[in-house]
């Protein structure tokens, strides 16, 4: 009677952080996850209630304020699982985290551009091809880092199934 | 003693078989999933164009039939209907699939999704309702634009939980079918 020996870890990527720290990375994923939401809420908010079509938004209006600052802990969670993914060997992760953090910078610029350019729907194509960017690159930023949230989640299920620390 | 090692090699041969169905329906599952994804960008962009570009007309009648013409007439507004509508629709494999391997939270994710979508649906036409010259109720015509903006987040998370889900499958099926097999000692 043979054993049949199948290379089971092959094509998983498991890095070297070890699986309390990819719990915590998952849980850090998971927090940027309603950060995306937040970002999602507030921006449709901006754009449906303040500029409604006609009207223009400046940088210091409260719900602008809100929505930037939740860029900002947006950006930073996702650099952060970004460093996690490079530092510790998960290749996969790193990319699709190091897409997500390009995304979000060039969607910043976008939405800095709305801003400065007049801040309304009427202001011009500049200003909508402001909006454009910030907008298309925003729901591919969140595509990216739900990807590498995956990863890190596989690698956790792995690791667990195999016993390993 | 050489029987039972047989039949125990026979059931595991069965096992491996049906492990590579399931996960062959897995695949599948994934497969319409980033489609599903692909579905979702497009609605976006499509709901983009809309929103930049288009004033609802007033000489759109307050009334379904008005509402479904003005639908089919706008290039724009039809492309983010029909996304929209290909994007839930592919929660409908999903589901017949989930269901042949018996995923049963990835079906309830997805039918919440739909359900979700569904709401969507109902609000998108309100938006278009508010908006013309008959009513011209401009605060209930943002209200429901919210609405569908954020019922169609929702049913993203959803879908996106439901991959979640089957990733573990995928996971727990790998490692609980290649596991080497014991060796079983023959013995006259």
């Amino acid at each position: 009677m043979e054993t049949k020996q199948v290379p089971l870890l092959e094509g998983e990527e498991l890095g070297n952080l070890g699986l309390a720290g990819l719990r915590l990375t998952l849980k850090l994923c998971y927090a940027n996850f309603l950060l995306y939401l937040l970002l999602y809420v507030t921006g449709m908010y901006v754009n449906i209630f303040i500029t409604a079509g006609v009207n223009t938004i400046t940088i210091s209006d409260p719900a602008n304020i809100i929505h930037m600052v939740v860029s900002v802990l947006n950006f930073a969670f996702t650099f952060i699982v970004m460093l996690v993914g490079f530092i510790y060997g998960m290749k996969k992760v790193a990319k699709f985290s190091l897409g997500a953090v390009v995304c979000l910078v060039v969607s910043t610029v976008g939405g800095i551009v709305f801003l400065i350019t007049g801040g309304g729907r009427q202001s011009g194509a500049i200003t909508l091809a402001g909006g454009w960017i910030m907008s298309l690159l925003f729901m591919l930023a969140l595509f990216l880092s739900y990807y590498s949230t995956l990863k890190v989640m596989r690698a956790i299920r792995v690791i667990e199934a195999t016993n390993r620390t | 003693m050489l029987d039972c090692a047989l039949t125990m090699s026979k059931m595991q041969s069965i096992g491996t078989a049906e492990s590579q169905k399931f996960t062959k329906t897995l695949h599948r599952i994934f497969l319409f999933l980033y489609l599903q994804f692909a579905f979702y960008w497009a609605t976006i962009a499509a709901g983009m164009l809309v929103n930049y570009y288009y004033v609802v007309p007033s000489s759109v009648q307050s009334n379904f039939g008005g509402i479904l013409l003005q639908i089919f007439s706008v290039p724009s507004l039809f492309t983010h209907v029909l996304f929209a509508v290909l994007s839930t629709g592919m929660s409908i494999p999903v589901i017949i699939l989930a269901r042949t391997v018996r995923l049963k939270k990835v079906i309830l994710l997805h039918a919440a999704a739909m359900t979700s979508r569904g709401i969507g649906f109902v609000f998108g036409p309100l938006f278009v309702y508010f908006s013309t010259s008959a009513i011209s109720d401009g605060s209930n015509a943002n209200i429901s634009t919210f609405i569908m903006a954020s019922v169609f987040l929702v049913a993203v998370i959803l879908t996106f939980l439901s991959r979640i889900f089957i990733v573990r499958e995928d996971v727990r099926l790998k490692f609980s079918v290649t596991q080497p097999v014991a060796p079983i000692t023959l013995e006259r």
